[in-house]
């Protein structure tokens, strides 16, 4: 793994452009939990201001700062993605392992309900959940909600994957030589699989940073938790393009790009990796 | 003057990923000359180099493929040329198919899925002979599926829907059609049953006697080589360890790993187990040092183990590269 | 056979893509701890209204009769489908007693004049620039592309809409900034019209189209690029075939098949994003009237949008599983 890291590290310009602005996000993440400011009070600081040294942003018509304030809304619209993505994982691996393992009848069923919810609009089933729930929505309820319904293309994925392993030599081999299953499972495969999730994981972050941006434009959150799709919100409430206070309405929209960027660059520079065409070359030239 | 000659080619498969440089000397210094008429049989384990020799002798080179060095010069009577120094992509495209063509391994998957049987010949009629009228174009592909006992009617077909055996009959009608000048065969009876392949090898065999074309064929399958070749190569790890007429091969090899195929063949007669090769064909990436034989060969010295043997004629039509056979 | 290895099979799939879907669209409301009647009556009485008690009951009634909230809850599973059945989705509470399904009528050819604009344009060019991009690697033109494929994928739909909005709405004000046509322009079939039109679609196809554009040329390029390896296109090489054929009748033509399917599998995800920025450019569609229903608390028109789109999607995918066959010979012939 360390190995992987060093030469994408080495070789891949997306993948250091990817993992360092994610390290910064994830630093000012961590510098967010010092705030000076209540972000969910308001008025704590004059309004309007233009960016100076004590706020070096400005600060918006609600009287916050606003640096202080998308720090705080990179961290929670990343816990966001953490709980959404790791719930929509777990259900992921479970029904795409279990899919590709067992076949047969199981694997039918579940791959028939995996594409239904693959082919129904989950936009606007999400607003349905979310307009009855709508002030209740903490982060972790609206995690939970997206991430039950993010798995299906993951589960599918995997899915695939654990059916291609299964026909490959190696697999044949050890089974011929009575390894068991699970062992099997453990050191052979779970190799492969393991990067593929971490790539499928990345890109489902960005889906739910994506739905968060867009149940919030709607006002279908929690508006009082800093975001980055409250921060746009409020920001189009106070009619911050009109009035042309750019700091207040780009300060989120540049965050959320840099951010989904940053992330969609590591992952392919995995999944690039992963391609079995430049992996089988990587392996028989070893 | 040989209708076909290789000089000194080498090509390789370079790519560099992650900072990691690989080069697969799948074919590394590899001469030979091919006469007019003549079947000229190629033959080494899986792996050896010789479909990439093939893609090279015709002149297919994309990445990751690059020929390093050497010549590829046909005689065609009418013209000679070196299809690696057509520098117009063009150029060597009106060689390929029409004088020189391809009998693939006719898996499922060298017909285009999707299109029917015909189109495959349209494409190449009218690539090579321009448009022609529907009539005249019928005409001339009944005529030829006809000599080689194929029914018109498959013609409407999908490759899917048609039988291993029936596909390998198409792609040799398919390379036959335009009566090249030379026909390259790459493993042609490979994954076929036993008897579906003698029919092929009989069909082969028939059509070049007809089109009095030169055949060259490529195989792992020494009993075809035996069946079918005047003359005979054997390749390992990307280069040619001997060559000598068929009957010359077979009754007096020289070089021990030609001796270590042929013992690995069954005989009529012989009822004493058969020894398979021990040991596999080096990875083309990390060749041995010296003889690229010598590990796995019962005869080794210490000299095999630092000097690369030259192919050089031990008498008259018989090349081999050993030290331990009058080589240098 | 074809019949029965492929159609059944799809026809399974479509009827429980509806099933799973227009079941959890009624259940949801049951599941959440809040109840939507309640909810409603709550929000009138918040508005200032007053309401007699005996008035408040009456409406209960109502309301619960609407939602279908009368009986066990078997028995409004099957009121539920019954209803829907007979294409009746209720009535809109914000403009009552108008049936939400001819809101969605009225609101239908808007949205599915955008989607299939932009998901025709995107299609192509991402399609057609993709078998480009494998056949000719080192062209300027789709280097150029994939450096923007990459860029703009991911972005949020809302996230496009709004920065494009801002940019040539707003700072420079080429196009409109909302609706689907100017207000008090004469409806007609007449080019100063068709030209209003234009010009207010031009801003939401144009944000579809940059975002899709970049999907359809990965996934294209992604499996052109294995096309060009298979067998029959390096025979098509050996062949000596012109290079125009190759590229048309070999790589193209076989990688258009996983480009079909791709086209149905996203439907919903695309069709999704049609909503959104519909919402961001007010423009009249579906998405425009979720908004006017979220905002208005309007759970009956939340709902029948919600089975609307279920329908709609899905139908929309069983009718390009249906056309498939044409395209690939190995389903038609088996």
């Amino acid at each position: 793994m360390s190995r992987v890291i060093k030469e994408l590290f080495n070789h891949d310009k997306r993948f250091i452009f990817g993992s360092s602005i994610l390290t910064l996000f994830i630093m000012i993440a961590l510098i967010s939990l010092f705030s000076p400011y209540n972000m969910k009070a308001w008025n704590t600081v004059p309004r309007d201001l233009p960016p100076s040294w004590e706020h070096p942003l400005g600060t918006n018509s609600m009287g916050q700062d606003i640096l202080w304030k998308t720090m705080v809304a990179i961290k929670n619209s990343l816990l966001l993605g953490l709980i959404a993505a790791s719930l929509s994982r777990i259900i992921a691996i479970v029904l795409g392992l279990l899919a590709g393992y067992k076949g047969g009848y199981f694997d039918r069923i579940v791959m028939t309900i995996n594409d239904s919810f693959i082919i129904i609009p989950l936009f606007p089933v999400l607003i349905l959940i979310a307009s009855i729930l709508r002030t209740s929505l903490s982060i972790t309820v609206l995690g939970v909600i997206i991430g039950l319904f993010g798995w299906a293309w993951d589960a599918r994925l995997f899915r695939s994957q654990i059916l291609s392993l299964k026909e490959r030599e190696f697999t044949k081999t050890a089974i011929l030589s009575g390894m068991k299953t699970s062992k099997i499972i453990v050191t052979e495969h779970l190799p492969y699989i393991i990067p593929l999730i971490l790539a499928a994981t990345i890109n489902n972050v960005i889906w739910v940073i994506g739905m968060e941006v867009t149940l919030s434009m709607l006002g279908l959150s929690n508006l009082n938790t800093p975001t980055i799709g409250t921060m746009i919100y409020w920001a189009l409430q106070y009619q911050a393009i009109f009035l042309e206070k750019w700091n207040w309405i780009l300060t989120p929209i540049i965050i959320c790009i840099v951010l989904i960027l940053a992330l969609y660059m590591l992952s392919t520079s995995i999944s690039e990796y992963l391609d079995p065409r430049t992996r089988l070359q990587l392996i028989k030239k070893e | 003057m040989p209708i076909l000659e290789v000089k000194e080619l080498r090509a390789y498969y370079v790519t560099e990923k992650y900072g990691r440089r690989y080069r697969v000397k799948a074919v590394d210094g590899v001469s030979f000359q091919v006469n007019k008429d003549e079947i000229y049989g190629i033959a080494g384990e899986s792996g050896c180099g010789k479909s990439t020799l093939l893609k090279a002798v015709s002149g297919l080179i994309k990445p990751p493929l690059e020929v390093l060095e050497g010549e590829v010069i046909y005689n065609f009577g009418d013209a000679v040329l070196n299809i690696l120094s057509l520098k117009d992509d063009k150029q060597r495209r009106q060689v390929r198919g029409v004088r020189i063509s391809h009998i693939p391994q006719g898996s499922m998957s060298v017909l285009n899925p999707v299109r029917r049987i015909k189109k495959a010949f349209q494409d190449l009629i009218q690539a090579h002979l321009g448009s022609m009228e529907r009539s005249r174009f019928e005409e001339m592909v009944k005529k030829h599926l006809d000599a080689l006992g194929l029914d018109w009617s498959i013609m409407q077909a999908f490759p899917h829907q048609l039988s291993g055996g029936m596909r390998q009959r198409l792609t040799i009608a398919l390379a036959t059609i335009l009566k090249p000048d030379i026909i390259f065969a790459d493993e042609p009876t490979t994954a076929l049953d036993v008897v579906v392949q003698r029919g092929v090898v009989q069909l082969i065999k028939k059509i070049k006697k007809e089109q009095q074309n030169t055949l060259i064929m490529v195989t792992h399958d020494l009993a075809i080589h035996a069946n079918l070749c005047d003359r005979l190569a054997i390749m390992y790890a990307g280069k040619i360890v001997e060559e000598a007429d068929v009957d010359v091969i077979f009754n007096q090899p020289q070089h021990p790993y030609t001796l270590m195929l042929l013992n690995s063949l069954p005989q009529l007669g012989d009822k004493s187990t058969r020894v398979s090769a021990p040991g596999a064909p080096p990875s083309l990436v990390h060749l041995p040092s010296g003889c690229r034989f010598h590990p796995r060969c019962p005869e080794a010295t210490v000299r095999c183990r630092e000097e690369i043997p030259e192919l050089l004629e031990l008498e008259k039509g018989h090349r081999v590269a050993c030290l331990r056979k009058g080589g240098r | 056979m074809v019949f029965k290895k492929y159609f059944i099979p799809r026809f399974i799939q479509y009827i429980t893509v509806l099933f799973i879907g227009i079941t959890m669209v009624f259940i949801i409301p049951r599941l959440l701890p809040s109840d939507p009647v309640e909810h409603q009556l709550n929000r009138m009485t918040a508005q200032g209204q007053y309401l007699d008690p005996a008035a408040v009951e009456e409406m209960r009634e109502t309301l619960q009769e609407l939602y279908g909230l009368k009986g066990g809850l078997f028995q409004q599973y099957l009121t539920y489908w019954k209803r829907l059945c007979t294409g009746d989705l209720g009535p809109s509470f914000t403009q009552f007693p108008t049936p939400v399904i001819e809101l969605i009528k009225t609101s239908l050819p808007w949205t599915v004049g955008l989607l299939l604009v932009s998901l025709m344009l995107s299609w192509l060019i991402g399609t057609i620039l993709g078998g480009i991009k494998v056949s000719f690697p080192n062209s300027l033109l789709t280097r150029f592309m994939e450096v923007f494929a990459m860029g703009m994928r991911p972005i949020p739909y809302y996230i496009m809409a709004l920065v494009l909005l801002i940019l040539l709405a707003f700072v420079f004000p080429v196009f409109p900034m909302a609706g689907g046509y100017s207000m008090g322009a004469e409806i007609g079939f007449n080019f100063k019209f068709l030209l209003d039109l234009l010009r207010h679609a031009f801003l939401p196809i144009l944000s579809m189209v940059m975002l899709e554009i970049g999907g359809w040329f990965l996934q294209m390029r992604n499996v052109a690029s294995n096309v060009v390896e298979e067998d029959y296109v390096v025979y098509a090489e050996a062949s000596g075939l012109p290079r125009r054929k190759i590229i048309l009748h070999y790589i193209m033509r076989n990688a258009l098949i996983p480009q079909i399917t791709g086209l149905a599998l996203n439907l919903g995800f695309i069709f999704g994003g049609a909503l959104i920025t519909e919402i961001v450019f007010s423009y009249p569609g579906i998405g425009n009237l979720l908004y006017a229903a979220i905002l208005a608390g309007d759970y009956n028109l939340i709902m029948g949008i919600n089975i609307f789109s279920i329908v709609g999607v899905s139908t929309a995918m069983l009718a390009i599983d249906l056309i498939y066959p044409l395209l690939d010979p190995r389903v038609r012939y088996q």
